[in-house]
């Protein structure tokens, strides 16, 4: 039992300290796991790249550590450590933004989040197209991506699925 | 004869009528079972204004309060999309419907996919994964930026930040406050020409 609180309290941590992107806890969940004694380095980078393989959000392969520690419980208290408390953060946020009136500075002060929201976004880009851009058919398929995304022809997920079809097409005809 | 932003908002209104629990769990549990590659929130806003159930403005609202409250910011916005429709209900099932079909598919084939990783293909389809996501981002920051007024100055102020966040890591939380108050005071400079944001 103790063992399922632990791993609530420090993905809790993790999700709680997490702003701006997910991604950058990185550094502090691998300090984590080997205080812990949970895995090894090698063990998370695996875990980390098995986590790039299913859908949804990047941070989701945390339920492996919490799934190798203790089982389905520890995989349990892990994900409702790392997404429940900030989700209750967003809903009484959401909830106290709702039911006040603000005064016309406070709206100003606010619009103000627009361009940090788009730089953010480019942040994120950024972040993710490190080491990814070895070579020109890379970028290609970024661009087609971008003006894809603008246009709304494709839905996303049918975007990125035909990258993944095309990237590992083009793999396989460069290995025969 | 109505102005197109009227018939634009009575679509959205009517919209946010019908939008019941079991179409929460549909339109998170889909997006949660094909967001490849990470980049959920860039899949949900697209998504969103594909749907019209929100459009450009309610999109960039969304993303500056998910993006800057701590947590994943996909689960942010599960949670504040499912709230908004349905409640407390609807804000407990949609970040569950966002993350099941992932975690589910992470612990029933955990022991296939560490074979997986090793292989050439999946790993020459990682990559392209990885290069579309990073175009999907892009995308959807250039559609909410066309959406934004005063589209010269944001883009300047976000390449700003993307330049500070982006290539010197400096921490958000430092960022957010000194911009709010130089946009605070510009606004107070400019008092004649302020433009209407609703929250």
């Amino acid at each position: 039992m103790n063992i399922l609180f632990d791993l609530f309290w420090n993905f809790a941590y993790i999700g709680i300290l997490s702003f701006g992107n997910a991604m950058s806890m990185i550094p502090e969940i691998e300090r984590l796991i080997t205080i812990h004694g949970w895995m090894d380095h090698q063990t998370y980078a695996e875990i980390y790249a098995m986590g790039q393989l299913v859908p949804g959000s990047n941070m989701l392969h945390i339920i492996l550590i919490g799934n190798k520690v203790a089982g389905l419980p520890g995989a349990v208290a892990a994900g409702l450590g790392m997404f429940g408390p900030t989700s209750l953060i967003v809903y009484i946020v959401a909830r106290i933004l709702h039911f006040s009136t603000y005064p016309a500075w406070f709206k100003q002060l606010y619009s103000g989040l627009n361009p940090i929201t788009i730089g953010l976004l480019m942040t994120i880009a950024w972040k993710l197209g490190q080491g990814t851009f070895n070579n020109i058919f890379l970028v290609i398929v970024c661009g087609v991506t971008v003006l894809l995304t603008v246009k709304q022809v494709v839905s996303s997920s049918g975007i990125v699925l035909l990258a993944a079809l095309i990237g590992a097409l083009k793999t396989w005809l460069f290995f025969h | 004869m109505k102005f197109p932003q009227e018939i634009l908002e009575e679509n959205n209104n009517s919209h946010k009528l019908q939008i019941t629990c079991f179409k929460l769990v549909l339109f998170f549990g889909k997006v949660g079972a094909t967001a490849f590659g990470g980049g959920v929130p860039a899949h949900l806003c697209s998504n969103f204004l594909k749907n019209a159930w929100l459009n450009e403005q309610e999109c960039l609202e969304l993303l500056n309060l998910c993006q800057l409250l701590p947590g994943a910011t996909s689960v942010n916005i599960a949670t504040l999309i499912g709230w908004r429709f349905q409640g407390l209900l609807g804000a407990l099932i949609a970040p569950l419907a966002l993350l099941l079909p992932g975690a589910i598919a992470l612990l029933l084939t955990s022991n296939i996919l560490i074979t997986l990783t090793q292989q050439p293909i999946i790993q020459g389809a990682l990559s392209a994964t990885a290069a579309a996501t990073v175009g999907l981002f892009l995308g959807v920051a250039i559609r909410l930026l066309l959406a934004v007024n005063r589209k010269y100055i944001s883009f300047f102020i976000s390449s700003i930040i993307f330049i500070l966040v982006g290539i010197y890591q400096v921490p958000v939380p430092l960022i957010i406050l000194p911009t709010l108050l130089l946009n605070f005071a510009w606004n107070r400079l400019q008092k004649g020409k302020l433009d209407e944001h609703s929250i």
